[in-house]
């Protein structure tokens, strides 16, 4: 049976404390606040996008933007390729840098090491795997390497044509060799007296001897 | 305007939309000035209680707050919340104390908590008295909650705007109390529903 819509009726406890919990009593903000927060909160978001929005490139700018790039990477490229084989020494250039080590600058120091490094090593390996050194000549060059004080070597010219003639396939003669020889140990002589003259490459030095030594033993 | 869902609000807010600030004033807002006037002891047009709401809002307008909104959450809590630290810096800024300078209202550890904020559902139900139950039926609920639920029902009819007698109470009182268990049903339905739906998102 329905119950009559007058019968008395109470609340209960739970709707009780729903109704104090959820019923607003006073009215919340007004219409026309709510229109000026909204016009407030507009502006607020155009002011932060504004402020953050990255700027509008279009495609003509941003395509010579790129094409510059292209050639600065290119010029770059071609500088650094450049400056390499710029720096490519000759046996003598760099033997007189490491003589004259005092007025050379850091780099150039290195630059002359290494090349002389790798030219004596190869030249050595060269050497070894035509069978052209004999006995006495490898134990002329262990001793370049292991004697006490570094053995004075005069360098008179001629690496570059030397070492071409010993990529040549035909015989070479035992006073070429001789001579090369000699070269290789006036570039063991100048490496040496520099980690003399100079301490801090003394290690730089021994390290590079070794690898000489182990050329030299084939 | 029919509210907006959690949902709807979140992304507006979150795309800038000032719909978004329109919602949490309309639909939050009057409880949240109820709860916070009772809370402060404020009057009903106090400009600070005011101010406090419009605060909350424009700070969940910031794009940094909007992301961060979890729209499953309960957003007018959230709402509430923000308010409130607003306004207990405005108070506290009034009566000459100091306030910490922070600007994130609502993640700053204050010396005052809301000791209460109102539920997803209480906030629903706020809703559902604005927009469901006629003008009558809402001074009835308005005059019961000014008496804390406490009055009998010649008083309550006597508190009534133009006055009322108790039969017209009783059955404004049945009224409310069948649309209150319909929307209590649908707001079951509904929450079930988006359980379901968040589990298997879950899941999947």
């Amino acid at each position: 049976m329905t119950e009559p819509e007058h019968a008395p009726v109470e609340w209960t406890d739970e709707e009780k404390a729903l109704i104090r919990a959820a019923v607003p009593t006073v009215a919340g903000p007004s219409s026309a606040r709510i229109a000026a927060v909204m016009k407030l909160a507009q502006k607020q978001r155009d002011a932060i996008e504004t402020t953050t929005r990255s700027p509008q490139i279009g495609i003509f700018p941003r395509m010579v933007a790129m094409l510059a790039l292209m050639a600065m990477l290119a010029g770059g490229g071609y500088w650094i390729w450049n400056g390499y084989y710029q720096d490519e020494l000759s046996f003598g250039d760099a033997l007189d840098a490491l003589q004259a080590h005092a007025n050379r600058e850091q780099r150039e120091l290195q630059l002359a090491l290494g090349h002389i490094h790798s030219n004596v090593s190869d030249t050595t390996k060269l050497l070894n795997s035509r069978d052209l050194l004999t006995d006495p000549m490898r134990a002329s060059l262990r001793d370049a390497l292991t004697s006490a004080a570094p053995l004075e070597q005069d360098y008179e010219g001629g690496f570059e044509a030397a070492t071409a003639a010993l990529l040549d396939p035909t015989p070479m003669a035992t006073e070429d060799v001789l001579t090369l020889i000699s070269m290789l140990k006036a570039g063991i002589y100048r490496v040496r007296q520099v980690a003399v003259e100079r301490p801090e490459l003394e290690n730089y030095v021994k390290n590079v001897v070794v690898w000489w030594r182990r050329a030299v033993d084939g | 305007m029919a509210p907006l869902d959690n949902d709807q609000i979140v992304k507006h807010l979150r795309c800038g939309d000032p719909r978004g600030v329109e919602a949490l004033l309309t639909q939050f807002g009057p409880l949240a000035t109820t709860q916070l006037s009772k809370r402060f002891g404020l009057e009903e047009g106090d400009h600070a209680l005011q101010d406090c709401l419009s605060d909350a809002a424009l700070a969940m307008n910031q794009p940094e707050v909007a992301d961060r909104l979890d729209a499953n959450r309960n957003l007018g809590g959230y709402f509430y919340r923000t308010a409130f630290y607003s306004l207990n810096r405005a108070v506290k800024l009034r009566n000459g104390q100091p306030v910490p300078l922070e600007t994130d209202h609502a993640e700053i550890a204050d010396d005052a908590n809301p000791d209460r904020v109102p539920t997803a559902f209480e906030l629903a139900v706020s809703n559902f008295v604005r927009e469901e139950l006629t003008p009558r039926e809402q001074e009835l609920l308005r005059a019961e909650a000014e008496a804390n639920c406490e009055e009998t029902a010649e008083q309550v009819a006597r508190r009534m705007p133009n006055g009322s007698t108790k039969e017209v109470v009783y059955q404004l009182r049945h009224r409310i109390k069948g649309k209150m268990e319909r929307f209590r049903a649908d707001w079951n339905k509904r929450n079930a529903r988006s359980l379901a739906t968040a589990s298997q998102e879950g899941e999947q």
